[in-house]
């Protein structure tokens, strides 16, 4: 079965850093949805999320960081997004979300983003 | 619920577990048809998001009682996929290519399938038989395709 595995790497200075791996659809989302709003309720609104091992993205999993870019932007926060594949890139420009999210290529990258 | 000339089929329960499933046999198919894996990975986004759709709204979640049927067959130059279910009517206009600017920016999380199915496909077909059956007919044409077939017979 294709599965969603999530990581939360670090959470220091208010900046939490997530690594995604497998299949990110209808059947996965709820996981990162859930972990997405732990992080939110801890205070933690300045979010990284690794794309580099996602194979695959649906509406639903990019409906996920559509929710959480609004919630994080309510809050003074940022979701941004790292080194996503061909794939998962395509789906963020078929809906346009290219423009709306900073996708860099590496964590380090997004860190020093958001510490500016 | 067999189409005669259908190259490939898949029944299964309205469960978004066997999504994969179907993804892999729409990518089983269409790598024979596409040479562009941009547009292979298209055509199972588009599969994908519209058996989603029946899974999650055509049986009201009750997925004891709800199957999907999967039909693909390749007509001409169109590769065609029919998504098959006996739940509720689907609304096809529910969300217009203009709103889906203004769904993102207020943070919309869902509702975004149809709009990625129309960018995707090149035909969208729905027909509603009362109390019978959604049929979602998609077409995506084939480029090339009479090369193809020369070089098949040599």
């Amino acid at each position: 079965m294709a599965e969603l595995e999530l990581e939360v790497v670090s959470k220091d200075n208010g900046v939490a850093l997530i690594h995604l791996k497998g299949f990110l659809d209808a059947h996965t989302f709820e996981k990162l949805d859930n972990n997405l709003q732990d992080l939110f309720d801890s205070g933690i609104y300045n979010i990284i999320v690794n794309l580099g091992d996602v194979e695959y993205i649906s509406s639903a999993g990019a409906g996920v960081f559509i929710g959480a870019m609004a919630q994080a932007q309510e809050n003074t926060g940022n979701i941004v997004l790292v080194n996503p594949t061909e794939s998962v890139q395509e789906v963020f420009d078929l809906l346009g979300l290219s423009q709306i999210f900073t996708i860099l290529e590496s964590d380090a990258d997004a860190k020093r983003f958001l510490a500016e | 619920m067999s189409d005669k000339d259908c190259i490939k089929e898949m029944t299964c329960k309205c469960d978004t577990k066997h999504l994969a499933e179907i993804r892999n046999m729409v990518r089983s198919v269409a790598s024979e048809y596409f040479s562009d894996r941009i547009t292979i990975g298209k055509v199972i986004l588009a599969v994908d998001e519209a058996v989603a759709n029946v899974m999650e709204h055509a049986y009201d979640g009750e997925i004891e009682e709800g199957y999907v049927h999967v039909l693909i067959k390749v007509e001409g130059n169109d590769f065609q996929v029919k998504v098959i279910d006996e739940g509720k009517k689907f609304d096809s206009t529910s969300i217009k290519t203009g709103c889906i600017k203004e769904a993102v920016n207020r943070g919309q999380k869902t509702g975004y399938g149809i709009y990625l199915i129309r960018q995707i496909m090149d035909e969208i077909h729905y027909n509603y038989v009362k109390n019978v059956k959604n049929e979602l007919c998609m077409i995506k044409k084939i480029a090339g395709v009479e090369n193809k077939a020369v070089g098949e017979l040599e």
